[in-house]
């Protein structure tokens, strides 16, 4: 049977390597999703909810035709995070969303997974202008939305939880 | 993209195709109900939308799923059958959930049948299990108009659960069993169709 993985596109920047997750990543998430870093984004999980949180991904892939993307460094296969987009039942539209695990923050990772997702998506998933939704409380990341030139746009409820929102900038303008 | 993946199966009364983003919503109405108490729900919207996308993600990772059973006629999903096996199963489980307000017009046994018998003679399963919750008494049932057997030695998923064994391949072919299921499918389909022997209930 053909795997709907193969769909999944694979972007290289110069430290990193976005691709689709798989079933080898499921010891590291569930590591990760027991940690307080994990409290930003759903977690704590178990480990059948992390199976689910692969599997899951996959399906939004195909669902959406876009998603999530798992973080590793070239040259080793494993997970250091996830940053795609999601649009799931619930969401206002497209979201850009990231995390990363204990150890790999501070090192511009994300930032530079998020250029790099962002310029895909506008040039090839007709998504641009997205949305970001940030716990008011977590300042890493809202940090990293004003890196990407994200701008604070209004306070909502995501799932019942106060969020506030933040727009990306057209892709034609970020330089 | 790759829908087509998915293999289609048809019987007399349904099609089972792999679950598509429109049948998203019938999914959503049971598992945010109280039907859906013994897998898991019910669930909020987030977890319930988790839930269908990993039901497809299934698909890639095991290279088996649940499908989506329709009606032949009118297209209307009824509920889903298949094969399922996440983080934690100790055996790959046949699996069913019927929607509530279609309930009891068979649609369960002839699905899971068609299922079953699938996995069994185009991907060479020697068997397989269903997990089911001791008060689920209609699954039960079912289990056991499938031909399973309640296995007490079976490691469990958590422990809350019974175990369930299915036939063996031989014992679906050319059998009295296999012939007693097809027969009470026929029945369903057919109500006229009382053969000798019919079950009462």
């Amino acid at each position: 049977m053909t795997r709907f993985t193969a769909h999944i596109p694979q972007i290289e920047t110069d430290r990193l390597i976005l691709r689709a997750p798989a079933l080898s990543d499921l010891d590291h998430l569930e590591a990760f999703y027991q940690t307080e870093r994990s409290h930003w984004v759903g977690g704590p999980l178990t480990r059948n909810q992390c199976w689910r949180v692969i599997a899951g991904t996959l399906g939004h892939w195909l669902l959406n035709g876009f998603g999530m993307w798992a973080l590793h460094h070239k040259g080793d296969d494993r997970i250091i995070g996830m940053l795609g987009f999601l649009n799931m039942d619930g969401w206002h539209e497209p979201e850009m969303a990231w995390n990363l695990h204990e150890g790999f923050e501070g090192k511009g990772l994300a930032l530079e997974a998020a250029l790099a997702a962002r310029a895909h998506a506008a040039a090839h998933l007709g998504l641009d202008r997205m949305i970001s939704y940030a716990d008011p409380a977590n300042t890493r990341s809202i940090a990293l939305m004003h890196r990407l030139g994200a701008r604070f746009e209004r306070e909502d409820a995501l799932l019942g939880k106060p969020v506030h929102i933040y727009r990306h900038p057209k892709s034609a303008e970020v330089r | 993209m790759s829908k087509a993946s998915i293999p289609v199966l048809e019987t007399r009364r349904l099609i089972l195709r792999g679950p598509e983003a429109e049948d998203y919503p019938d999914f959503k109405a049971t598992f945010s109900s109280y039907r859906s108490r013994f897998m898991g729900g019910p669930l909020n919207a987030y977890e319930a939308w988790m839930l269908y996308a990993a039901e497809i993600g299934h698909w890639d990772i095991r290279g088996f799923g649940m499908w989506m059973i329709h009606d032949r006629t009118t297209d209307e999903t009824l509920g889903m059958a298949g094969g399922w096996q996440p983080a934690k199963w100790p055996e790959r489980e046949i699996a069913w959930i019927i929607w509530p307000n279609v309930s009891g017009h068979g649609y369960a046994l002839e699905a899971t049948h068609a299922a079953r018998q699938f996995f069994y003679q185009q991907r060479g399963w020697e068997g397989a299990v269903s997990y089911i919750d001791p008060k689920n008494l209609d699954s039960i049932r079912l289990a056991e108009r499938l031909g399973a057997v309640k296995d007490p030695g079976a490691p469990t998923i958590d422990g809350s659960d019974a175990v369930y064994r299915h036939p063996s391949p031989a014992a679906l072919t050319g059998t009295q069993m296999a012939h007693g299921i097809e027969m009470e499918i026929a029945n369903y389909a057919d109500p006229l169709f009382k053969p000798k022997g019919m079950p009462l209930d």
